[in-house]
């Protein structure tokens, strides 16, 4: 509505440029954060390990997640979640991630461009049975379909 | 408030003062019409008699939208509940983001505002933890108010920001090179905060989507104390590169005893990773 009224209200003389800026704001409009473009939402991983350590940071908070191979070494993984704001908001700390360094379980997007050893975190539980989700369990809508998700997940 | 006379009202905060002037009211007629006005908003004022507006304020951080849902031992649904919670009307409301609000360019840098759009990833300061600027940035999160100057101070998700902005009167400073925050200066109007600021360098964007400015834009916010809120909004004067001036959207914060902490760091590890051109977001 608010558009609208914009365009009415418009000088004739910027109906032309007006017209492309509307051409502009469409995608705007339904344009989402860039989980998608960096993140398989297609594919999810399931691992097993320990929180390492948890990259207070932003504009996303990491968790590191220790994986113990087959072969008995260790990989870390680095797993990117919510930005702090979001984080305090839900109120969790970087203690509560940690949990203790207990043993935990992780749901992942695994990285779309190929790097290894890198997703983003859907949901983390814990051994003693509480869990942190921060992403939907259920795969997104194809490529290019809108998306229900909230935007803003990434700045 | 309509009736708009802040000299009066101004002064009508002193118990004695106040009862001379109701007195006058009585005894001149054309002052009839403002002893039936409304009363002015009821707001802590200081010494001055200037609205209080110290505190933090929290303005929601762009992430209205979220609403955590904690659930039984201690687990946390912080994005992406399943099953969602059923839409009532007033999670709708709350939910709702702020309908479009793009300035409107010169058809001659449409065509500029479309290739930063469509090269947001790289060319959007803020997705590389660069500073938004004014007024993209917001409304402050914390006001010191003293005499003479208020002081806002900013929790972004780029970093820890800050800003003194004298209100004695004085004149933009001429011996500051150009800054993403600018040059600012204050004056109260009525009951308003108004911020003039200038002197700003001309890589932020005024809001998503590649909306550009010059160096010469002139920013003017406005800040108004309601009960426990404030209300901040901006207009953008550019006319170099905008049709007419741009006014953001509204923004209400709340008053808080969440006391701001340092910013965490901005460190961006994403962006590289970006597979295609989708979106990003910058909520505030």
């Amino acid at each position: 509505m608010a558009r609208s009224f914009r365009f009415h209200a418009a000088l004739a003389a910027a109906i032309v440029s007006v017209a492309a800026l509307g051409t502009l704001i469409a995608p705007i409009a339904a344009a989402h954060h860039s989980v998608g473009g960096e993140f398989d939402s297609h594919r999810k991983v399931t691992l097993s390990g320990v929180v390492s350590q948890v990259e207070w940071a932003n504009p996303h908070i990491y968790l590191h997640f220790a994986v113990r191979e087959p072969s008995g070494a260790i990989t870390e993984w680095r797993l990117e979640t919510v930005p702090v704001a979001m984080m305090r908001k839900a109120g969790l700390s970087k203690a509560q991630l940690m949990s203790n360094a207990q043993n935990a379980t992780v749901d992942i997007n695994p990285a779309r461009d190929g790097t290894q050893h890198m997703g983003y975190l859907l949901k983390i539980t814990y051994a003693d049975g509480h869990h942190y989700q921060f992403g939907a369990d259920t795969p997104a809508p194809a490529r290019g379909a809108p998306s229900s998700a909230p935007a803003g997940q990434s700045p | 408030m309509n009736t708009r006379l802040p000299s009066r009202a101004l002064a009508c905060r002193g118990a004695a003062l106040c009862a001379v002037l109701t007195s006058s009211a009585i005894l001149i007629p054309a002052a009839v019409s403002v002893a039936a006005a409304p009363p002015p908003q009821d707001v802590p004022r200081l010494a001055d008699g200037h609205p209080d507006l110290n505190g933090t304020w929290d303005n929601g951080s762009g992430i209205d939208f979220l609403h955590p849902e904690h659930l039984q031992g201690g687990s946390v649904c912080v994005a992406g509940c399943d099953p969602p919670p059923a839409p009532t009307a007033q999670r709708t409301a709350a939910r709702a983001r702020p309908a479009p609000n793009f300035p409107r360019y010169r058809p001659q840098f449409l065509a500029k505002v479309q290739y930063l759009n469509a090269h947001q990833l790289k060319a959007d300061g803020v997705l590389h933890c660069r500073s938004p600027g004014i007024p993209r940035i917001g409304p402050p999160d914390k006001i010191v108010e003293q005499p003479g100057q208020v002081v806002f101070l900013y929790d972004d998700v780029s970093g820890s920001f800050w800003r003194i902005i004298p209100t004695d009167g004085r004149a933009h400073r001429t011996d500051v090179e150009n800054s993403t925050l600018g040059d600012g200066v204050g004056h109260w109007e009525g009951d308003t905060l108004v911020v003039d600021g200038t002197h700003f360098t001309d890589d932020t964007w005024l809001t998503d989507n590649g909306a550009f400015h010059t160096d010469k834009m002139r920013v003017v916010e406005r800040l108004k104390r309601v009960g426990d809120t404030l209300e901040w909004q901006a207009t953008v004067d550019d006319p170099t590169v905008l049709l007419a001036p741009w006014k953001t959207n509204l923004r209400v914060a709340k008053r808080t005893t969440d006391e701001l902490v340092e910013a965490a760091p901005c460190i961006d590890k994403d962006i590289s990773h970006v597979v295609d051109s989708t979106h990003h977001d910058n909520p505030r």
